[in-house]
């Protein structure tokens, strides 16, 4: 792989945090802004723009100051630890921002509505593609196992376990079961978690409005996880099956290709369905009531954090950008987190002992 | 029970038309006076009486609903309980609250001397707040004329007890 080709793997994240953090502020329920509770019309008004316009002129000077740490890094280190530094300069730096753009919004807080509702339906737990479809990325991981069993006398007797950004292996094993099929007990362990991430959403989230343009909303997200485990399941196969394809050791670019395309298109759907979603919400006359996110700001430490023992919810919407976040006063949340961490510490752990 | 609370539990438990499906939704208002448990009680009854949630009808877990509407668990299984005590509601472990097929019971003349004074009362608050008789009136009419239609569709023999109640 070429060297611009690295760069740019290594410098698209970034540029991804960027487009993020600049669009962020807007992805919210309409009654919050930088995690604040404010009147709805507050994001249009005179005051709401001049907010958002300070914060994006600073997140432009943060970006064009870690672009440049970025340069700096490629001209003088070729460690992989180094690249890391603008990343971790760009997050503390944008949270500083978050910080300080909340302070200034603080001013125009109102109280959250107390207002809430519930559907009497009970809620569906089927996963998009029900039992089988959640089953399809385990059973591919499995198919793979079985055809690389089958295959056993033609693994080589080295065979490589991880790669380096330039896709050329850096980490090889002796041919054993723990070698051949470490990559695909990584990939069931991540299918698992995403499982779980799924079903939370489908079963345990909050709906803060009682619509079926919400509950569609949610099941979008599931969607796109749901693709996320097969794409998983897909890609860890192919590495699985490297060494037998007789193409060198080296990963293919299409498997490149899939790494650095794939999360942004997810990104990219989640973003597109949970707007679409958002804004047919606030056109039903239900939203004049303005439900809010059906919590408190007081709960929410540094507006990113949330924390109320007495609140049911374990998982619950962030209030600034899109997604999930955890109610940090539960055992559960702690587990839930826990279990989410499982998958990257066997990876490290496995490759240690294996190197 | 005051005119707000009142008012609320009406408003909060329209049969609300959403973008694809009409669907029962609970509303309550936690900043109001009037404890969550009860307004979950009373959202449910209107519900049940109304007949919008039939016998054989599975409502939510508790644990679903406590989460939807950001209320303790026990919150909303004391509404259960209290519908279950009145007998509209039968609680099995691990299938959650299933609505039951429930007969009316005959009403005292003390429970329909307190449904009078609580009338009055609500009545005399509503115009204590400027609420205009006219308006109320109409209101009173039409909520009449659903309770008459219901007498009318599920009668038995106590149709004339909630006429003279009117007349009254």
């Amino acid at each position: 792989m070429s060297m611009n080709l690295q760069s740019l793997y290594l410098v698209l994240p970034l540029l991804l945090c960027v487009a993020v953090f600049w669009w962020a502020p807007l992805w919210s329920r309409r009654g919050l802004f930088f995690s604040v509770t404010v009147p709805g019309s507050f994001r249009d008004s005179p005051e709401g723009r001049a907010v958002l316009s300070r914060y994006r002129r600073g997140l432009l000077v943060l970006s064009l100051l870690a672009l440049g740490a970025f340069v700096g890094v490629m001209a003088t280190s070729t460690s992989l630890w180094a690249w890391q530094v603008p990343y971790l300069f760009y997050l503390v730096g944008a949270c500083v921002l978050f910080s300080r753009i909340r302070g200034e919004v603080m001013p125009f807080q109102v109280a959250p509505s107390g207002r809430r509702e519930a559907s009497l339906v009970p809620r569906s737990a089927s996963l998009p593609g029900g039992w089988l479809g959640q089953l399809g990325p385990l059973l591919v991981l499995a198919a793979g196992a079985v055809a690389l069993a089958r295959r056993w006398a033609d693994i080589p007797n080295r065979v490589p376990i991880h790669w380096g950004l330039n896709g050329q292996p850096d980490a090889w094993a002796e041919r054993s079961a723990a070698s051949v099929f470490s990559l695909l007990c990584f990939g069931a362990v991540l299918c698992l978690v995403l499982w779980m991430t799924n079903l939370t959403i489908i079963k345990s989230v909050r709906r803060v409005s009682a619509s079926a343009a919400e509950e569609e909303r949610h099941r979008s997200t599931s969607l796109a996880i749901t693709t996320s485990s097969y794409t998983l399941a897909i890609v860890f196969v192919a590495l699985s099956f490297l060494p037998l394809l007789g193409q060198g050791e080296a990963l293919p670019m299409a498997i490149w290709f899939i790494v650095l395309a794939f999360p942004i298109l997810c990104l990219a759907l989640v973003i597109f369905l949970h707007q679409r979603k958002l804004r047919a919400l606030e056109a039903l006359p239900e939203a004049a009531q303005h439900l809010g996110d059906g919590t408190e700001d007081r709960h929410w430490k540094a507006g990113l954090f949330y924390y109320n023992p007495e609140d049911p919810a374990v998982v619950i919407e962030k209030r600034f950008g899109i997604g999930y976040t955890l109610n940090f006063a539960k055992g559960k949340a702690w587990m839930f987190l826990g279990a989410t961490l499982i998958a990257p510490v066997t990876i490290v752990l496995l490759l240690l002992l294996l190197k | 029970m005051g005119l707000e609370s009142s008012v609320n539990t009406f408003v909060h438990c329209t049969y609300t038309i959403d973008n694809v499906a009409a669907v029962p939704i609970l509303r309550i208002d936690l900043s109001s006076p009037e404890p969550a448990y009860r307004q979950i009680a009373n959202g449910l009854r209107a519900f049940l009486v109304g007949g919008r949630v039939a016998p054989g009808d599975r409502l939510p877990p508790v644990r679903q609903l406590a989460v939807d509407l950001a209320v303790h668990h026990n919150t909303v299984a004391e509404a259960y309980r209290q519908l279950a005590q009145e007998g509209w509601l039968e609680l099995v472990r691990g299938r959650g609250a299933v609505v039951l097929e429930r007969r009316r019971p005959a009403a005292s003349e003390s429970s329909r001397r307190e449904v009078l004074q609580r009338l009055g009362e609500l009545l005399a608050a509503a115009e204590g707040e400027g609420v205009e008789p006219i308006w109320l009136a109409e209101r009173l009419e039409e909520l009449a004329s659903e309770v008459r239609s219901r007498a009318g569709t599920n009668d038995d023999g106590q149709g004339m007890a909630a006429k003279a109640l009117e007349a009254e």
